[in-house]
């Protein structure tokens, strides 16, 4: 715990450099709060508090951010009657992400109006590592704004795959709104005021609470766990790589519409997952289907979890089989090098169904430059794996997460309306 | 702890299946026990056990469930013979342009095709024309591939026109008719027939009682027993291999089960209801009932293990 002097909370936000690399805030004295020593004036912060992405940027954050703890993902309907009035709600919505994850001072109005802050984490806003990251679906882009000849080439309704049993009413949506942060209060708040910039522009089409498994090691570095109680994401691509996220994660330059550089697609399904089901089947069974270690991630045979499963060794699929998940998903061949995607989700527990039994899954968020050469290439590999049996997509969408804003001038669309 | 109970009680309980396998003429055998069983006795032999009371370390031979698997079969031939004269009725119920009669017709029909159960998963592409559902096809419930049960589903409970549903019935009769012709050929391996214990009800937890594969009849409560019919039957041809007390435990779940459909069905002048008809209690009893058979029926997979264990090659650093 940190004990924070509130002028030099207030005299070291916003002024972090761009990037996307989570920077602390620049504090004058941090005092340890383990003393109990608080006095008026003082605010205390703990557990990444005061961590803060930075907004501005040539990407946006929330894509390369080391994944945050908690998220919630809102899909909207745009309710404006026209592209002015789009544009404007996008820039409104630009100004108030900017706020809430900069930090700050919560606002005050006279004492007979609402205040312009709800309140609910405190009168000071720690930043808490917050992203709120904006996409585009394809019904954006119909005849209603005159968008459509600015669409990028990948960005459609998402299709149907076999296994599919997708909900109209948690799929697809004109905007995506991925918010995350460190703690579930943040991201709370922050869904909150977002939607009171956006109330009569925006509706919300549906929404998804998810979190990560806590670190529970065995080192800093260990992915975490699913609700299949296996480690997921090991397997990624390297975000320190910016040559290889240009190959696989933004869109280049002269590739699609101009105003798509430097953005990338979003696709996000909400998996439900069997887990009663998953339960009652042996372990040995269970790693098989994965291709993985339960205990430790490490491919089946190995000992480490990032140890190369090496499938050349094993044409037969002896040691992992053949329809494993994660010889699948990656065959790690050369000519699937460009495949690989970088994923991001987040599970979920949304209590019990109507039968009683737990409605919990894998909210699979991942970004890729192209849905067609990438995503959509895996998930028609995987169709059929045996964990079919265990888990039924219900919702999602295929977005594009639009390019940063590059500085503060900028605004969230602003390249597709100049354009 | 329910784990360790079972566990504990198969331990004491093999050798007793090896002298009634012993006495039915089956050999020799020291009852094999299951990946897990062997596992865990391991450790128990290692703690407090004589090491030669549980014996060799074998799989279930497949052979052992040639007759259950034919038995099985024989009655699924029975079911499948009777599905073809279910379709000409719901055929004439829509020539006769009556709704209410097309949907009690198609009850039986799906009720009967469900308790197959354990067979079909074998038949692939017929098995998704006859009952696959829109979920996964380009143009959902539009798509011209969408066929069978659930397409008579969509348009007798969506208000759909009845005469455009005779193709449909049409197609689903030469479906049923080549159901019939192929069972026989149908390969039932018995890996797949010991798991057919726990699975038919797991799919009728997942897709039933849920709504998700019954989404506009809502007859999930009609889909589950015809699950836990075919369930039953399967347990049935096992009973000799699972043995007691295990076998004993199963069927008293599935009969507590079984208890919940009667007095559904007496409750609701002896209809059963849709779904959303089920009075709370009668939901809860229902979904707990299935979940407890469930608890239990897992184990017969894990009890009748027929693959022996094959240590995993290691993988080079």
């Amino acid at each position: 715990m940190t004990r924070i002097d509130r002028r030099h909370f207030l005299a070291g936000v916003g002024t972090a450099a761009a990037g996307t690399a989570v920077a602390s805030v620049g504090l004058g004295s941090i005092a340890d709060a383990d003393t109990g020593n608080s006095t008026p004036g003082e605010i205390v912060a703990h557990d990444g508090l005061l961590g803060q992405v930075p907004f501005d940027g040539r990407y946006q954050a929330g894509i390369l951010t080391l994944r945050q703890d908690q998220a919630t993902f809102v899909a909207l309907d745009s309710l404006n009657p026209n592209r002015a009035a789009l544009a404007l709600a996008l820039q409104d919505l630009t100004v108030r992400i900017r706020q809430l994850t900069a930090g700050g001072p919560a606002g005050q109005a006279p004492i007979d109006a609402p205040p312009p802050d709800s309140g609910t984490i405190g009168p000071m806003i720690l930043p808490d590592s917050l992203t709120v990251t904006v996409a585009f679906g394809a019904s954006l882009f119909d005849q209603r704004y005159g968008l459509a000849h600015q669409r990028p080439a990948g960005l459609i309704t998402m299709p149907r795959f076999p296994n599919d049993d997708i909900d109209p009413a948690r799929s697809g949506g004109d905007l995506l709104l991925q918010i995350c942060a460190n703690h579930r209060d943040t991201v709370v708040h922050a869904f909150r005021e977002i939607m009171r910039v956006l109330d009569g522009a925006f509706a919300v089409r549906w929404t998804i609470d998810g979190f990560q498994g806590e670190n529970r090691g065995p080192t800093a570095r260990s992915s975490r766990r699913n609700l299949f109680a296996f480690r997921d994401g090991t397997a990624n691509p390297d975000l320190t790589d910016n040559d290889l996220m240009h190959q696989l994660v933004w869109v280049n330059a002269g590739r699609g519409p101009s105003w798509t550089a430097n953005g990338t697609y979003q696709i996000i399904r909400t998996i439900r997952m069997h887990v009663e089901f998953w339960d009652r089947v042996g372990l040995e069974e269970q790693q098989n289907m994965i291709g993985r270690v339960r205990t430790t991630g490490a491919p089946l045979g190995g000992t480490d979890e990032f140890q190369d499963p090496r499938y050349d060794l094993d044409p037969h699929g002896r040691r992992i089989p053949l329809d494993a998940h994660i010889r699948l998903a990656n065959p790690r061949t050369a000519a699937t090098a460009d495949q690989r995607l970088l994923r991001r989700g987040y599970s979920y527990h949304r209590g019990v169904d109507s039968a009683g039994t737990l409605d919990q899954g894998l909210i699979f968020c991942a970004f890729n430059q192209d849905p067609t050469r990438q995503f959509a290439t895996i998930q028609t590999r995987l169709s059929g794996e045996p964990m079919t049996d265990y888990i039924t997509p219900v919702g999602g969408g295929y977005f594009f997460a639009a390019p940063g804003t590059v500085d503060q001038r900028g605004w969230l669309g602003a390249s597709l309306f100049s354009s | 702890m329910r784990f360790r109970s079972v566990w504990l009680g198969r331990a004491g309980l093999a050798a007793l299946l090896a002298t009634a396998l012993a006495v039915a003429g089956c050999g020799s055998h020291v009852f094999p026990l299951s990946r897990a069983e062997q596992r865990y006795t391991k450790e128990l032999v290692a703690a407090d056990a004589p090491a030669n009371a549980l014996g060799a370390e074998l799989p279930v031979p497949v052979s052992f469930f040639t007759a259950s698997i034919a038995e099985y079969r024989r009655y699924a031939e029975r079911v499948a013979a009777e599905l073809g004269p279910e379709v000409q009725a719901i055929r004439a119920a829509l020539a006769g342009d009556e709704r209410s009669a097309a949907r009690s017709a198609w009850d039986v029909a799906f009720a009967h095709y469900l308790s197959l159960g354990a067979v079909y998963g074998e038949f692939g592409q017929l098995n998704e024309s006859i009952d696959g559902l829109p979920g996964g096809l380009p143009k959902g419930v539009e798509d011209p591939r969408f066929t069978g049960l659930h397409r008579l589903e969509y348009g007798l409970w969506t208000g759909q026109p009845l005469r455009g549903l005779q193709p449909v019935a049409a197609q689903l009769q030469a479906d049923v008719r080549q159901l019939a012709h192929v069972l026989p050929a149908v390969t039932l391996p018995a890996a797949d027939y010991i798991t057919r214990a726990h699975e038919i009800l797991e799919d009728a937890e997942r897709d039933f009682l849920s709504g998700a594969s019954v989404p506009w009849s809502g007859q999930g409560v009609l889909a589950s027993q015809a699950s836990l019919s075919a369930t039953e039957v399967v347990i049935h041809t096992l009973g000799s291999l699972i043995g007691q007390p295990l076998y004993s435990n199963i069927t008293g779940r599935l009969a507590v089960l079984q208890q919940v459909f009667n007095s559904i069905r007496d409750s609701h002048a002896g209809r059963i209801p849709t779904l959303t008809g089920l009075r709370p209690l009668e939901r809860e009893r229902l979904d707990g009932a299935t979940a407890g058979a469930l608890q239990v029926l897992q184990a017969v997979p894990v009890y009748l293990d027929t693959n022996a264990v094959h240590p995993i090659p290691s993988l080079p650093r």
